[in-house]
């Protein structure tokens, strides 16, 4: 019911903004060249259940925008073809549909690359070249297939604000986005934004009408060139980061106990993650001067492109390995630093997921997961241990025991687990003896044999015995009782083969 | 400091349950004939609570009434929350509509149990106290007493369906007695007598307006209690101190071996330094046998007439502080006799006190900072939905704090800064809250005690307070703390030095000074 309200209202919207933009004659772009880059995108996708792990989802089908680029590349959102199973893309002036895939996709930035098997869809298309990011108050076209109506469909805006905002396609990377005040709507997704024939972003998300008004986004050249230059060798690597947070110095009390003069320069370390780039190079209460040579403001802004951006856009620019220098203050004293940039791990956790299979491992009716995003989200009720662990999981390095946080998510009911009801949501600790912080772990250690399986719990509840002939006995029945095709499965996960190196 | 979210105390929310609506007689109502020095009295006291994210700031004051009942030794009998945070209690005699001030001799908020006396002794003079009941048992009927604003008494009968462990306030577990019965006004009541033939059987704990169910206190809780308060020095409910479980699963019988003639519960925790962690149980160990009590495998013995009973009602209301009992345990197929010495807890001995009642709550503001020990007090600030919407770390020291003891903060207490009052000298800092302090000058913060020792030695010229949040730490310029102190006061209104000193925490509040 709400999403139906929110749909016509929107659609009430784009209409009255098109008349607005068409009264004025003169369209600074034509029309008739753009419309042979653009492409509407179909998708077929099954979207994981975390509560039925084992199955293969629920299907749904999507509608989105893309565009051309040179080298017969189609560009879109991650979120456009995530999940999906089936593509198909349609141009103008052609009623025949083309089935497309997926060559590279970055859910950290919301980007993908589509390829098409049947060259002869590219006839009659022109590549759009890019731009770069658009300055302030010019003026923006929006070109692609939004909901209230089949038929292209264009907006116009202009840019109202150029910032570093979060994603909501992963839910935890931050990037620099730039605003419009064109008419966004579902649909819209992966479309090019145009200024003088050239793509300066890829539409990509906004608000509901009822939150703000013409408040959309799109994702700026320098984001879309980083994903360009990632996949050249094959395969996208991931954004890095430096794994820390700092704070803003703008409290004089703050500065002169840090040694610092007044002015409007550095910021304080306040965090280090332990499997970030940083860790054991800078530490909590060390005063950030300057990156790459450029001076870090007070707020934590550097002097970049006309404009002060977040420091982080130096980082957000450089690839897995490459070096990115620091001066720090210590204890008053002046020093360089030289930091080799990586993909923290543990983020992902709370990061959604997307193409990727729910872990699992049934033993006993017991169904054990990983705790992550997805499968937070898919629980009846979200019980306080588990949102302690997910919630803190960064802040209190919870990752350093249980790298993999594994819960009982399900009791499906049998004669062998009767009695072990209290034990849903609980996370698991040991198992006889072993301590777990994978699953994998927990799959070997059910597959040593033993007389009994004693499972330590995380907190002050007793054990959870099984008896292993009694296991045994049940696996096949529960099985197929329950239509599981397979105990368990294992394959993927967020946590990196040598986390231990990174975790000290 | 200024959060939106106002909270409702669990007391104020139980007056609106019971006195939403004062309703007013109908003339067809049954009234029972009032004999001359009827052992009930009309109470009413004014209460006023505090804020926890103010806590300089007291609550406005309100108003309830409840139906005493006038017990040996001069005293009126009440529940216990609602003398809690009083400012002012009076007695009414309904015959004669005297009044006259009381005093709380005794409370116990767990029990949910209070004693009052008149400030003249004389004042019931006269009046027969009411006897206790014999016993009660399922399937007795018994009357719940209402007085009519004009004095009248009308009751109410019901059927006492079931006795059985309840949540009582602040989470105690008591037997309570199940009644089912209608009432016949809505009057603004917080204690209402149940009798059984003339004698006191137990007080209404409270009813659920849409059922017809109402939890009674019941007369093992009400003669412990007052059996307590007859002594010097009353010591309020005993605990062994551990938790358990049940040990129905065979697989789990079988791993521990237990003898299939032997049944009992599995101790999974046992609270350290409390009486059964000093008498040396340890989780894994099987309870068998309380003082010659068998216990099941549910945890449950079997009572003379109640029938199946819950071992935290023997423990708790069958046993004085002070008083050993023999536990039997079976650990590594041995069957061991251990003597427990019972004790109560006092809600300061946990890491997050479950409840703080008639003082203030103790805080310390230092350049703007302000700290406070964690409560649950603090925690339920955050309104009706305070179990998902409070910050999730706090949520988890106060749900886990068994098990967090002695690991993080050493077990005494939780500070956190749970805001920061904005004034110049704290620009840039304003928006945190919550912060759990960890350290200051280098020093460990285990309680609001620590602080000022703390401050005695800045480090370098600062004072350097460590936090387990972002920013992680915080400089204050000692120079400029009286000036920011003075600002505060000024414009804020804001008393740095608490006006309302705590008292000495214990039940036993005669004498309360405020």
């Amino acid at each position: 019911m709400k999403s139906k309200k929110w749909f016509k209202l929107s659609i009430l919207l784009a209409t009255m903004l098109i008349s607005a933009v068409l009264s004025p004659a003169t369209a600074a772009e034509d029309i008739n060249v753009l419309k042979r880059s653009v492409v509407r995108i179909s998708t077929v996708s099954q979207t994981p259940d975390y509560s039925v792990p084992w199955g293969p989802g629920n299907d749904e089908s999507g509608q989105g925008s893309g565009f051309i680029i040179s080298g017969q590349r189609i560009l879109t959102n991650a979120h456009v073809v995530s999940n999906a199973r089936f593509i198909t893309i349609e141009k103008e002036g052609d009623s025949r549909r083309y089935e497309a895939n997926v060559k590279f996709v970055a859910h950290d930035c919301d980007l993908a690359m589509l390829d098409v098997a049947d060259e002869s869809f590219f006839e009659g298309t022109k590549a759009l070249d890019l731009d770069d990011v658009p300055s302030l108050d010019s003026t923006v076209t929006v070109i692609g297939y939004p909901i209230g109506g089949e038929r292209l469909s264009i907006t116009r805006g202009i840019v109202s604000r150029i910032d570093f905002l979060g994603y909501m396609h992963s839910g935890v990377d931050s990037h620099l986005v730039v605003q419009i005040d064109a008419a966004i709507n579902p649909g819209n997704s992966g479309g090019p934004v145009v200024q003088n024939a050239k793509a300066v972003g890829v539409a990509f998300q906004g608000f509901s009408g009822m939150v703000a008004q013409n408040v959309g986004y799109m994702i700026p050249v320098p984001v879309i060139q980083r994903f360009l230059q990632d996949v050249k060798d094959g395969r996208y690597d991931f954004y890095v980061d430096l794994g820390i947070q700092f704070f803003p110095l703008i409290n004089t009390t703050q500065r002169r106990a840090l040694g610092l003069d007044r002015g409007d320069y550095g910021v304080m370390v306040s965090e280090v993650l332990r499997a970030g780039a940083c860790y054991g190079k800078v530490q909590v209460g060390d005063v950030l001067l300057s990156i790459d040579g450029l001076s870090i403001f007070s707020d934590g802004r550097v002097a970049m492109d006309n404009d002060r951006l977040l420091l982080n856009e130096v980082v957000e620019r450089k690839f897995k390995g490459d070096l990115v220098q620091m001066t720090i203050l210590r204890n008053g004293k002046k020093m360089q630093v030289s930091i080799k940039l990586n993909t923290p791990w543990p983020y992902l956790m709370q990061a959604q997921q997307y193409d990727v299979r729910p872990r699992f491992v049934v033993l006993a009716g017991l169904v054990f997961q990983p705790l992550s995003n997805s499968f937070l989200a898919s629980l009846p009720q979200q019980p306080l241990t588990l949102r302690y662990y997910y919630t803190m999981f960064l802040e209190k390095e919870l990752y350093a025991d249980h790298p993999e946080v594994i819960v009982i998510s399900k009791i499906l009911p049998d004669p062998v687990n009767t009695h072990l009801g209290r034990f849903l949501y609980t996370i698991i600790d040991e198992v006889n003896g072993v301590k777990i912080r994978t699953l994998k772990d927990l799959a070997d250690a059910f597959a040593k044999p033993d007389e009994f399986f004693v499972i330590q719990l995380v907190g002050d509840t007793q054990p959870l015995v099984l008896e292993a002939k009694a296991v045994t006995q049940a696996q096949e029945r529960i099985l197929k009782r329950y239509g599981i095709n397979q105990h368990a499965f294992l394959t993927g996960g967020i946590v990196p083969p040598n986390w231990q190196q990174s975790t000290p | 400091m200024f959060k939106k979210n106002s909270r409702l105390l669990i007391l104020l929310l139980a007056i609106s349950l019971l006195g939403c609506q004062a309703g007013f007689m109908k003339p067809s109502e049954t009234s029972l004939p009032m004999s001359a020095g009827q052992p009930l009295i009309r109470v009413t006291v004014t209460s006023q609570g505090y804020y926890y994210h103010r806590p300089w700031e007291q609550r406005r004051p309100s108003t309830r009434n409840a139906i005493g009942v006038i017990v040996t030794g001069g005293h009126v009998l009440v529940t216990g929350l609602m003398v809690a945070n009083h400012r002012y209690i009076e007695l009414e005699t309904l015959d004669t509509n005297e009044k006259q001030q009381a005093k709380v001799v005794v409370v116990d908020y767990e029990a949910n149990l209070a004693l009052l006396k008149p400030e003249d002794p004389d004042f019931l003079k006269g009046r027969k106290p009411m006897e206790l009941a014999s016993k009660v048992q399922t399937g007795d009927n018994l009357k719940v007493i209402q007085v009519k604003p004009t004095g009248d008494i009308v009751a109410g009968f019901g059927e006492v369906t079931a006795i059985e462990l309840r949540a009582y306030a602040m989470g105690n577990y008591f037997l309570a007695y199940r009644l089912n019965c209608s009432l016949q006004y809505r009057l603004n009541n917080q204690t209402l007598p149940v009798i059984k033939r003339n004698s006191l059987a137990g007080l209404l704990l409270g009813f659920s307006s849409d059922k017809e169910t109402r939890n009674v206190i019941p007369l093992p809780v009400i003669r412990h209690f007052l059996e307590d308060a007859s002594k010097d020095n009353y010591e309020g409910f005993p605990l062994a101190g551990f938790r358990y479980g049940d040990i129905t699963d065979p697989q789990l019988r079988r791993y521990i071996e237990l003898p299939e003639d032997l049944t009992g519960i599995y101790v999974h925790k046992v609270i350290k330094g409390g009486p059964a962690d000093r008498a040396g149980l340890q989780p894994g160990d099987v309870i068998t046998n309380i003082d010659e009590h068998d216990i099941s495998a549910t945890g449950r013995y079997n009572h003379p007439f109640y029938g199946k009973t819950s071992v935290t009602h023997l423990i708790r209301t069958g046993y004085h502080v002070g008083d050993q009992v023999m536990i039997q345990i079976f650990r590594k197929q041995k069957l061991i006799e251990l003597p427990v010495i019972l004790d109560h807890r006092n809600p300061e001995e946990f890491l997050v006190p479950p409840y703080i009642l008639d003082r203030a709550p103790d805080y310390r503001i230092v350049g703007g900072l302000l700290m406070q020990e964690l409560s649950l007090d603090y925690i339920r600030e955050y309104g009706k939905n305070w179990s998902s919407i409070a910050p999730v770390h706090l949520l988890y020291y106060n749900e886990n704090q068994d098990y967090l003891e002695g690991h993080e903060n050493g077990g005494k207490k939780i500070v956190i800064v749970t805001g920061i009052i904005p004034t110049p000298y704290t620009i840039g800092l304003e928006k945190f809250s919550n912060l759990v302090v960890k350290r200051i000058n280098g020093k460990q913060i285990r309680n609001l005690a620590d602080i000022a020792p703390a401050l005695e030695k800045p480090v370098n010229g600062f004072h350097k307070i460590e936090v387990d949040q972002h920013p992680r730490i915080i400089y204050l310029d000692p120079e400029q703390i009286p000036n920011i102190h003075k600002l505060i006061e000024k414009r804020y209104r804001i008393p740095i030095q608490p006006v309302i000193r705590s008292t000495t925490p214990g039940l036993k509040t005669e004498g309360l000074e405020r």
